[in-house]
């Protein structure tokens, strides 16, 4: 008897595909893994690989990643999505950027795959498969209005990148500017592949503005805020999201920003750990698109031999409420966007540190 | 089966937009580093009509065409004055002010946010939702492009293309107008583009400035060389062999990093080593 | 006024890259008469070389810099050595060169991403910050470097083309290479020289570029577009001409930038070049038409 359990141990270790008899929900990544933004890609990666390790093995089904590298490019995308769905047979995509997922979105509709856009553009979740898991714009913006009026700012100059993402956040930013004793003494685009910003710098400079508002990439934030120190601005410089995407974060130590929740420490912990570098960009969020879908499969399956349809498990993906993630308490709203808070973070000691929040975050109504 | 159809779509465009480069680079000798700026053009303007106005396809396929001709008109007319080397430069700058037009007219053309949202064309009730249907669309497109540019190449037109090509001078003492000739062959060859990008635009239902920069004209001055110049069949080669690349690459196991470099490599490589050994290209029949 | 002054000061420093490179992409143009591409690409060699022996290898930075140009400007003799010239003796047409050229460039960009990553790499830490005032203009250390090595570099090709032999054999190359060649002049040897420091000056734009703000492998075909919009707009080949136009391009850019806005500077420096390739080909200083 003690041989024959000891034989099925062994035969249940050396043949894990034992469990592939489980159905496969396969997801599949369409993010930059070469490029100027591979970093982003790659942080995309160890989250999502994290959150299937840390899975608990009771799942009804067996969940599989893949991934394809699509340079962030809409051309790329396109052939990326398009491997993901016909060859891979992917359940579900996971794509980064407003560019991608726009690429990505009508794809999905069309195929009836569902998609997770982390996406500023809201328009990438349109349709019925189409999700978003990245803190809204509008959430963003009404957060950093409140602190600029809490601190009493009255000028504001705005330098952004033009990129959908931080295109689609200065435009909330204006809209939730009027009606407001704020002015916005310069507001300056600059184009991607920029270097030299000294001019609009000093055209930004001329008014002498309370604060600045940046919104760029890594290496942009970077040199914009190099050359803003250069041309003497020290500390007033603020900014959505863009410090937490530096590769040279303590260069921000002491200024305030407004991003999406810093992630728990567990998960950061975790992650360094596994990885032996910090979480980037995006990490958090693959990983809880990952449990989202895990949350929302397992909740859909009613037999355990087949695969619930797409049609039932986006059902159960609106359901989800307060669902413990690892950005905060998420939900689901009813056009498919995680509705995740947005927080006043300072940077210490080259790490994102949450502000208490000023009180306008609350849900300020209908927005 | 699916992704081969994928795959195809994109043959059918790239083959759109490298016969009608060829026509221009290999049939007349100007090499120009403009085409992806009419390719934009095209793409921009079935968008837009599209989800702004609500025109059909083929409307608004026709509208970018006008467009492009116009545009084609007036830098054609700018470039006409260069020869060679200055012909190059000059219409890579095109490229530039196009692109830089895209991405920063926001308030029509939505910028580096792009176009959301563009509709598959249609015929009557029946609209070409599948890929499969698409691919008929796109290949009849290509088609004609190719017949049209065969009928180019073999009539006495061509045959004054490829003289200027050859000679200006000489076309002109034997009594052609080289501007003439070569202005229509380039607004031809920017309408020829602009159906490419209307395609695309409709193929990929979104639409953003990143396809338009300057380097797709290094990609697509690699097709046609690498194919040959002054041949439709080479031009559809090389588009075959370029467009597969990366696709055979992406299956080979490389590690990602490595084989998107690789690729660059390729190409330059081949570049290089066409100069020296054909520099006419697999079955071209005119050098540069 | 002082806004004025700081745009200016700005203009200054950016013109003198552009007019840097152009002058070395001039130097070239004019003996071998062909729109060599892949300078850029040696201002990015010089740079990430500059960036590897000064970071890997802990070399001070007098060493390092003179490791980077050294390696640009070899890599600037070796292609022309094993590519162009074999190509010339072909009798090649300067539109075949101008692909070859390309195709060098594209290969550089993919290697240097292959050995060093495809990213931005900043040369100097963002926290390091050295700017003082001029008046009312801020202008950092290196930027007044930029504007000093600009004028040394002018200063140095004038003399070495018009001062001396090397430059009186140069310039007759340039007139006509067959004629020099039956008189006996090892035109092969002079060109390759010719690249070899043509090559070495974009390497030191590159390293200067590059503790400007940072390094990328595609940092040198963007910065030989403008030198080469530079170079049209002073007159193709004119080392005077390269310099002027270098500065005036910036100054116009940085006028548009202010003015209209800095998501137009790309146009408007081809919009000036057109508008000048139209209405004045020769450049400003130029002699012949184009």
């Amino acid at each position: 008897m003690r041989h024959f359990v000891l034989a099925l141990a062994v035969v249940s270790f050396a043949f894990p595909a034992f469990a592939a008899d489980k159905p496969i929900v396969k997801i599949g990544l369409t993010v930059p893994l070469t490029g100027d933004n591979a970093q982003i890609g790659d942080a995309m990666k160890g989250g999502a690989t994290l959150a299937k390790e840390d899975l608990k093995t009771e799942t009804k089904y067996d969940y599989q990643l893949v991934f394809e590298d699509d340079g962030m490019e809409a051309k790329r995308t396109a052939a990326t999505t398009g491997k993901l769905v016909n060859v891979d047979k992917v359940d579900a995509i996971v794509s980064i950027s407003s560019g991608t997922g726009g690429v990505v979105s009508p794809i999905a509709e069309t195929s009836k795959v569902i998609h997770f856009g982390l996406a500023s553009a809201q328009s990438v979740a349109d349709g019925d498969y189409n999700f978003i898991h990245w803190t809204p714009p509008s959430e963003e913006a009404r957060t950093l209005v409140a602190t600029l009026e809490k601190k009493g700012i009255k000028t504001i100059a705005m330098l952004g990148l033009n990129q959908q993402g931080f295109m689609a956040i200065r435009d909330e930013i204006l809209k939730q500017l009027e009606g407001k004793d704020i002015k916005v003494t310069s507001n300056q685009v600059i184009n991607p592949g920029e270097k030299d910003f000294r001019t609009a710098i000093a055209k930004a400079k001329a008014d002498n503005p309370d604060i600045y508002i940046v919104t760029f990439f890594s290496p942009e934030i970077e040199i914009l805020t190099k050359q803003m120190r250069e041309a003497g601005i020290k500390d007033n410089i603020t900014a959505i999201e863009a410090f937490g995407l530096s590769t040279e974060p303590s260069l921000f130590n002491g200024l305030w920003y407004v991003d999406a929740a810093v992630a728990e420490s567990d998960f950061t912990e975790k992650y360094t750990k596994r990885f032996s570098r910090a979480p980037g960009f995006g990490s958090p969020n693959a990983y809880d698109v990952f449990n989202l879908l895990v949350a929302a499969y397992e909740a859909a399956g009613t037999d355990p031999n087949v695969k619930p349809p797409h049609e039932d498990v986006i059902k159960k993906l609106h359901e989800i409420k307060d669902f413990d993630g690892v950005l905060g308490n998420l939900t689901v709203d009813e056009k498919g966007v995680v509705l995740s808070p947005a927080a006043v973070i300072v940077m210490k000691d080259g790490k994102p540190v949450s502000e208490d929040a000023p009180e306008a975050v609350e849900p300020a109504g209908a927005q | 089966m699916d992704y081969l159809i994928n795959l195809s779509i994109l043959f059918s465009i790239y083959g759109i937009l490298a016969v009608s480069l060829n026509l221009l680079v290999g049939y007349t000798g100007l090499v120009s580093l403009a085409h992806a700026a009419f390719y934009g053009i095209g793409a921009y303007a079935a968008a837009l009509l599209m989800t702004k106005a609500q025109m059909g396809f083929f409307p608004a396929m026709l509208c970018g065409m006008g467009l492009s001709a116009c545009a084609a008109l007036v830098i054609g007319m700018v470039l006409s004055k260069f020869r060679g080397d200055y012909y190059v430069i000059a219409s890579a700058g095109c490229t530039i002010i196009v692109y830089n037009i895209l991405m920063s007219w926001r308030e029509v053309t939505n910028g580096a946010i792009g176009i959301f949202g563009v509709p598959r064309p249609a015929i009557g009730d029946f609209v070409f939702t599948s890929n499969f249907a698409f691919l008929g669309l796109a290949f009849a497109f290509l088609v004609l492009i190719v017949l049209a540019a065969q009928l180019i190449a073999s009539s006495s037109f061509g045959r004054v293309l490829k003289a200027i090509r050859e000679d200006e001078d000489v076309a002109r003492v034997f009594g052609y107008r080289p501007l003439h000739y070569k202005m229509l062959i380039f607004v031809i060859s920017a309408m020829m583009a602009s159906v490419a990008g209307s395609l695309f635009a409709v193929y990929l239902m979104f639409i953003d400035p990143s396809t338009f920069k300057l380097v797709e004209n290094v990609f697509l001055l690699a097709i046609i060389i690498l194919g040959g110049l002054a041949d439709n069949r080479g031009a559809l080669i090389g588009t075959l062999i370029l467009i597969g690349l990366p696709e055979l690459l992406r299956f080979t196991g490389f590690p990602t990093e490595i084989a998107a470099q690789m690729q660059k490599v390729v190409y330059g490589l081949l570049l290089i080593v066409l100069m020296f050994l054909r520099p006419q290209g697999i079955l071209g029949k005119f050098r540069i | 006024m002082d806004l004025f002054f700081q745009v200016f000061v700005n203009s200054l420093v950016i013109g003198s890259l552009y007019g840097a490179i152009a002058m070395s992409f001039a130097l070239a143009y004019r003996t071998t008469r062909f729109f060599n591409l892949a300078h850029g690409s040696m201002a990015a060699i010089g740079g990430y070389i500059f960036f590897w022996v000064r970071d890997n290898l802990g070399a001070d930075f007098i060493l390092s810099l003179a490791a980077g140009i050294l390696a640009a400007g070899l890599a600037g003799f070796l292609i022309d050595r094993f590519i162009y010239a074999p190509q010339r003796q072909r009798k090649a047409s300067s539109t075949v060169l101008l692909v070859v050229s390309l195709g060098i460039v594209t290969v550089i960009e993919a290697v240097l991403s292959m050995m060093f990553g495809p990213q931005f790499r900043p040369l100097v830490t963002a926290g390091q910050i050295s700017s003082f005032q001029i008046g009312p203009a801020f202008i950092t250390h290196v930027q007044v470097w930029i504007i000093a090595v600009n004028l040394l570099i002018f200063g140095g090709l004038i003399a070495l083309l018009y001062k001396t032999k090397f430059g009186r054999m140069i310039r007759a190359i340039a007139d006509d290479a067959d004629v020099a060649r039956t008189l006996g002049i090892r035109t092969d040897f002079y060109i390759g020289i010719v690249f070899f420091i043509a090559a070495a000056l974009a390497g030191l734009v590159g390293i200067l570029n590059g503790l400007d703000t940072g390094l990328q492998p595609t940092m040198g075909f963007y910065l030989l577009l403008k030198g080469i919009v530079a170079s049209i707009i002073g007159g193709v080949g004119s080392i005077p001409g390269a310099l002027l136009g270098g500065v005036l391009l910036a100054v116009v850019e940085n006028t548009g930038v202010f003015t209209i806005g800095s998501e137009w500077r790309d146009a408007i420096a081809f919009v000036l070049l057109l508008v000048f390739l139209a209405l004045r080909p020769q450049g400003i200083l130029g002699k012949g038409g184009g």
